[in-house]
């Protein structure tokens, strides 16, 4: 089975599109015999896309002012759009920074608290106070202050 | 009856799940007495304890007993025995928002009055230590000086 090689599709391309197409394709397909689908498809393709080409409506003379008042709005207009897509944007992006910092700051990780906290002390021990004091060291002290007389 | 009971044990089971898993306490007890000394003494086996020592009001300090540690369930009272005439009961109920363990701590002296064994709290004190901190307890009369106890805790 005979494949089209690169270097002969490059050449059916090139000759397709010279002014001598038909005469070069005719020498290449005497040569090539097997090239023959690939030059119908290429003027397949041609055909399509001459045909498309006819259908395309044109702009006349006495439509350009309207044509072209139509694509400077166009031009006018999209930055507007760019610019609201922007802004609303870098607001959420602002909102969301906030509300997280928000929320790091309101349910973050417990403190790892150093100080003692004494909530409350007392003794069974009369006419005896209790006293207590946490020093900055976060060292909580809890101590009985007596009177003589008491100890027993 | 039985279905009765079942739940009872599971609610105590769960129940006993929510707790956080025991503490280890450490109790270090020391007598301080004022000796006028220039420079405050510490008995040889207190030196983890002179950061914690030197602040007080005394100048000489020694161990009234070897430091003790037990295993502290939450909503159990765990009993150190300090002396003859002092017993350490400690009750942790919770840990805080700030990890602090809330603690109940009660100190209870033993006497002998008109031939009758009598107790009493000498201490009540209703806390939130710090993990790794120290609680001191102390102006407990004892026949060698002012008891201090130190206690702290461990995960």
């Amino acid at each position: 089975m005979n494949r089209i090689t690169k270097q002969l599709e490059y050449e059916i391309q090139r000759c397709f599109d010279s002014a001598s197409a038909d005469a070069e394709l005719v020498r290449i397909l005497e040569a090539h015999p097997h090239a023959r689908p690939y030059v119908d498809e290429l003027k397949a393709m041609r055909a399509g896309a001459a045909l498309l080409a006819s259908q395309a409506p044109a702009v006349q003379d006495t439509q350009m002012h309207a044509f072209l008042a139509g694509v400077r709005e166009g031009v006018e207009a999209a930055p507007q759009g760019h610019r609201g897509l922007w802004a609303a944007l870098s607001l959420t992006a602002a909102a969301l920074i906030v509300s997280f910092s928000a929320f790091m700051v309101m349910a973050g990780q417990p403190r790892d608290v150093r100080a003692t906290v004494i909530d409350s002390a007392e003794t069974e021990i009369e006419n005896a106070t209790v006293r207590w004091a946490v020093e900055d060291d976060g060292v909580a002290t809890v101590w009985i202050e007596q009177v003589q007389e008491d100890i027993q | 009856m039985s279905t009765v009971g079942l739940v009872v044990v599971i609610s105590a089971w769960l129940g006993q799940a929510d707790q956080p898993p025991p503490l280890t306490m450490i109790v270090c007890p020391v007598t301080a007495t004022r000796e006028s000394r220039e420079q405050k003494y510490f008995e040889q086996g207190l030196e983890p304890y002179k950061s914690v020592l030197q602040s007080l009001p005394y100048d000489t300090f020694r161990k009234a007993a070897g430091s003790k540690s037990a295993r502290a369930g939450f909503s159990v009272e765990t009993s150190v025995k300090i002396s003859e005439r002092y017993t350490l009961f400690v009750t942790p109920v919770g840990i805080d928002e700030d990890k602090r363990v809330n603690l109940k701590v009660r100190v209870e002296e033993t006497r002998i009055v008109n031939d009758e064994i009598v107790h009493r709290d000498a201490l009540t004190v209703n806390t939130r230590i710090a993990k790794d901190n120290h609680l001191r307890l102390g102006g407990l009369e004892s026949d060698a000086g002012d008891l201090w106890l130190l206690i702290s805790f461990k995960d």
